[in-house]
């Protein structure tokens, strides 16, 4: 499934912390927690000042040294991740 | 002082300069009692701080100490995430129904003073209501599964015994408890919501946006806070050092105007004093010329640091803390009013001993 042009959000249920630029979420609805890594983390925060994926990307590839292929990849993949758990919606 | 000691005062420093950090390192090079620090650190709330400092620091623990100082962090960051998650959500219920409740303390400090969840500790929610609003609040609260379980002046404490949730809706962010206080005074302490409101301002809070207080209010109530409780717990003191350091552009002068205009300067002067001489920090000239009109401050801050590291007993208790409680009232006439309950303590506690 395409997300980048998708509008996604972060679910309101959930709260998260940052440690080390690694983000700690909680469902609370189910009560799961969840870590994300540098770059899921650093998407997160801006999915929800940005709300779409394709802008998160563009503003990724400045902060990162990455391939925009690889890198649509990897959000793709996370951003998969994330909406089948319910974290974003 | 034991190398312990020093070890959870150096940790206690939120912002550590790379000489503190080489001070840790060679502190965490040496002979070590491990289960006399976690019990401390436990103790002084600094648990969260300690493995976060370790963690920066290349050292060889012994890999049991090291493995439950993480299990305690990882334990905390989970607990702090579901009480935070729960405070926004009593907030949010709380407005939606018209009321002002501006969350302070635990999961606001640890965001806006330390940037994360995971660096500081707690364990109530506290929460500041309009006292026109308590009766609502009650009723609300309860309707969420919360058991009322008393009601001290200038607080309601609630517990959800399903989760072991402590719930605090204060209308004063602080009290001492006493009448003559209140009458003496003839006004509150500045911690009324009507006080504080006109300064609020947002914070990020879980990845929410609230409205907290405002830095130099923070300060003021976390001095009192902590002088009030006799500095018994160092992470009050860490968070006096945390306020200073992430909001460098404080307005000094009015601070300084509101402890003369409360007659709080001790209470919170001994604070500022504490962390310059225990965790190092650095305060403006214009606050340090303000403290040296305070010759008190110096033996206040002695008595501090006699009853920091030991448990409380029958002298700390009766002697110690009453001596020190005396010293910290700007007037005569509040030190006397002092003088007059301790000596009613003492006469409870001879009539007690002679029964």
């Amino acid at each position: 499934m395409n997300f980048l042009n998708k509008r996604l959000k972060p679910n309101p249920d959930v709260v998260f912390t940052i440690v080390d630029d690694e983000a700690i979420l909680l469902e609370q609805t189910t009560g799961n927690y969840y870590g994300l890594n540098r770059v899921g983390t650093r998407m997160w925060s801006l999915l929800a000042e940005y709300g779409q994926l394709d802008k998160v990307c563009e503003q990724l590839l400045d902060e990162f040294e990455v391939e925009e292929a690889q890198l649509r990849k990897d959000l793709e993949a996370i951003a998969a991740q994330l909406v089948e758990k319910g974290l974003l919606t | 002082m034991t190398p312990e000691q020093r070890l959870l005062l150096r940790c206690a420093v939120p912002y550590p300069r790379p000489e503190q950090l080489e001070e840790i390192g060679r502190l965490l090079r040496g002979a070590l009692d491990w289960p006399e620090i976690t019990a401390q650190a436990s103790k002084h709330g600094l648990s969260q701080m300690l493995f976060y400092t370790i963690q920066q620091i290349d050292v060889a623990l012994p890999e049991a100490v090291r493995e439950e100082l993480r299990q305690r962090f990882e334990g905390a960051i989970r607990r702090n995430l579901f009480l935070t998650g729960e405070l926004l959500r009593l907030i949010q219920l709380l407005s939606g129904e018209g009321i002002t409740a501006v969350p302070f303390k635990g999961p606001v400090l640890a965001e806006s003073l330390y940037g994360s969840l995971a660096r500081r500790v707690f364990g109530d929610l506290d929460i500041l209501v309009h006292v026109e609003d308590k009766e609502k609040v009650r009723g609300l609260v309860s309707a969420e599964g919360y058991t009322h379980q008393f009601h001290p002046d200038s607080a309601d404490q609630f517990v959800k015994p399903a989760s072991q949730i402590v719930l605090e809706v204060h209308w004063e962010a602080l009290s001492f408890g006493s009448d003559w206080l209140r009458k003496l005074k003839d006004k509150p302490l500045p911690a009324t919501l009507p006080h504080l409101a006109p300064r609020l301002r947002e914070v990020k809070l879980g990845g929410k946006t609230i409205n907290a207080l405002s830095p130099e209010d923070t300060l003021l109530i976390l001095a009192m806070h902590g002088s009030k409780h006799w500095w018994s717990r160092l992470n009050w003191l860490a968070d006096i050092a945390a306020v200073i350091h992430v909001y460098p552009a404080l307005d000094w002068d009015w601070i300084m105007e509101q402890t003369n205009h409360w007659q709080i300067r001790r209470l919170v002067f001994l604070g500022l004093h504490l962390a310059q001489k225990l965790l190092q920090v650095a305060l403006p000239e214009v606050v340090r010329q303000e403290m040296s009109a305070e010759p008190q401050l110096e033996k206040l801050s002695h008595q501090v640091e006699s009853m920091i590291f030991i448990e409380q007993n029958f002298r700390t208790r009766y002697i110690k803390r009453p001596a020190y409680f005396r010293q910290l009232w700007d007037t005569e006439e509040e030190r006397r009013m002092v003088y007059r309950d301790h000596l009613a303590l003492y006469r409870e506690l001879l009539a007690r001993l002679f029964k």
